[in-house]
């Protein structure tokens, strides 16, 4: 059966060209001008939050800044990508402490961006967000955060759902650091947030966190409460509460995780 | 598929030396519009597929919306990069159900990135192909994908041929396998999730008359999946490393284990 279908798939491949009907969505570029001024994309109000409705990528071209207890970006559709091309989005929350005692000004209720119920498929990548309430990404299945900063969010920085990827990010001094319910989490740091660093939490059953970097959160530093985590290369210090806590019966500690220095 | 191919070979012979006599060419964007109007390059007719019959850069401006049982791009010349820029490529097809109850449907052909034989070298990075009714995304060899999602297509995820390289990308809710390393090549940091067959499907290529190349696969995660989430199949070595199993029919089938992977939840 393999055999059968990888030959068809690596014969030439003929395809037949025929019309197709018009949906066309150029990529949208978003600063604070055109968020103040709406119709980003259709039903898009003027102010915060930025509505986008259509599939498609978008891409910051300045900082953005939000009112208090408002949200920065609202993803009605799925496949959304978002590129904050180096950008930051601030909201008005602010921070002070680090780990234990993160404390916020707590001001709203919203996150800087959120898909909206059943919302997936959602990639933000390269900035930073910081100064909500809810969260800093507030995402559901199947997203991509990459390369993003984000601090000063009295809930988690990152928040995404099953099969998800989190990579090469970083997140401080938030209520709590990433919050995953399954996929991946590499090369990110979190550090100084008020409960845990990485937490993958129920009803995720499978992640891997691989090569972290876990210092001075007030709970844990990486927590695994879901089935078949699994824990490698990563580092783990001076966290408060532990530094990995697992369910040790189905979420194996790899070699090569480090805590305090030694071995974990 | 023999005849197909003799049937190009004038054709690609004329492409390549128009490629030659053109040189460098910047990089061409393509949206829908363009792809209605044809002519992206030489010989590509108006609608779909958008044929990439010149080497060089070529970047979405905007999602392409396929209709049923046609592709969305075919690459029709060595050395094509093809940038998503976070785009999607869509056609009709819905899969729904999970692991091996996963269904599509749809009408059952069309890829939405595909090659014409021997064209090697293609990178294809940053967006998403969904809902094509047989296979997402499909290059021929040393091809390089990044950040590319497959999803909901009724055959493969992501097809790739000897010496490719994938990163970081995901392949979910597929009618067949999720990736499709043929006649080797290495998959990174990257998802398979609820595809109807295999997650990660290593086959060395020598059975049908390939170089046998050999194959890895690492830090990648694949979960319910209907058969095993990673599988070998041939006589050159695939090696595993760093992977996680969960839930799928099966955890490593075939293959070295060389270390720190985890089938459900028990390493091996």
């Amino acid at each position: 059966m393999n055999s059968s279908l990888t030959r068809i798939v690596f014969g030439a491949i003929a395809l037949i060209a025929v019309s197709a009907g018009s949906n066309v969505l150029a990529q949208a570029t978003i600063d604070q001008n055109r968020a103040v001024n709406g119709s980003v994309t259709p039903g898009d109000a003027p102010g915060f939050p930025i509505t986008l409705s259509q599939r498609g990528s978008y891409k910051l071209t300045g900082n953005l800044v939000v009112p208090a207890a408002t949200g920065a970006i609202l993803v009605t559709a799925s496949d959304v990508s978002i590129d904050l091309n180096g950008f930051t989005i601030t909201g008005a929350n602010t921070c002070s402490g680090y780990g234990a005692t993160v404390a916020c000004t707590n001001t709203g209720s919203a996150a800087g961006i959120e898909a909206a119920a059943g919302v997936t498929d959602v990639q933000v990548r390269n900035g930073t967000v910081e100064g909500f309430e809810k969260a800093g990404l507030w995402l559901n299945q199947r997203s991509t955060v990459d390369r993003v900063k984000s601090r000063f969010n009295d809930g988690y920085a990152i928040v995404v759902r099953a099969d998800s990827s989190v990579g090469n990010s970083w997140v401080e001094r938030n209520g709590g650091g990433v919050y995953s319910e399954g996929g991946l989490v590499f090369d990110t740091i979190a550090s100084g947030n008020r409960v845990s660093g990485i937490v993958v939490s129920v009803p995720a059953d499978g992640a891997l966190l691989r090569n972290n970097v876990a210092t001075h959160n007030g709970i844990y530093g990486l927590f695994g409460s879901a089935n078949h985590t699994t824990f490698m290369d990563n580092q783990a210090n001076k966290n408060t509460n532990g530094n990995i806590k697992r369910n040790p019966n189905i979420s194996p500690l790899l070699p090569g995780n480090v805590c305090n220095g030694g071995a974990c | 598929m023999n005849t197909s191919t003799f049937r190009l070979r004038p054709t690609l012979a004329a492409i390549a030396l128009l490629a030659i006599t053109c040189g460098a060419q910047a990089q061409t964007t393509i949206d829908q519009n363009k792809a209605l109007a044809g002519s992206v390059t030489p010989g590509d007719s108006p609608g779909f597929p958008v044929t990439l019959s010149v080497p060089g850069a070529y970047k979405l401006t905007g999602n392409l919306v396929v209709p049923a049982g046609t592709g969305g791009i075919v690459i029709a010349a060595r050395n094509v990069t093809l940038d998503l820029n976070g785009f999607s490529i869509v056609g009709p097809v819905v899969c729904t159900g999970a692991g091996k109850a996963l269904t599509c449907a749809g009408v059952k052909q069309g890829g939405g990135i595909g090659f014409y034989t021997g064209m090697s070298g293609a990178t294809i990075r940053n967006g998403t192909v969904r809902g094509f009714g047989f296979y997402g995304v499909a290059a021929d060899q040393g091809a390089t994908i990044n950040n590319v999602t497959a999803t909901s297509n009724g055959g493969y995820g992501i097809a790739v041929n000897g010496g490719s390289t994938v990163s970081n990308s995901m392949a979910n809710d597929n009618g067949d396998v999720g990736f499709l390393l043929f006649s080797g090549g290495v998959i990174t940091n990257s998802r398979a999730h609820n595809n109807k067959s295999y997650g990660i499907f290593v086959d060395d290529g020598e059975s049908q008359g390939h170089a046998g190349m050999a194959g890895e696969v690492r830090d990648t995660y694949a979960s319910r999946n209907g058969d095993a989430g990673f599988k070998a199949y041939g006589i050159y070595p695939v090696s595993w490393i760093g992977n996680t199993a969960s839930t799928n029919g099966d955890c490593f089938s075939g293959g070295k284990l060389v270390r720190n992977n985890v089938c459900d939840g028990v390493a091996n």
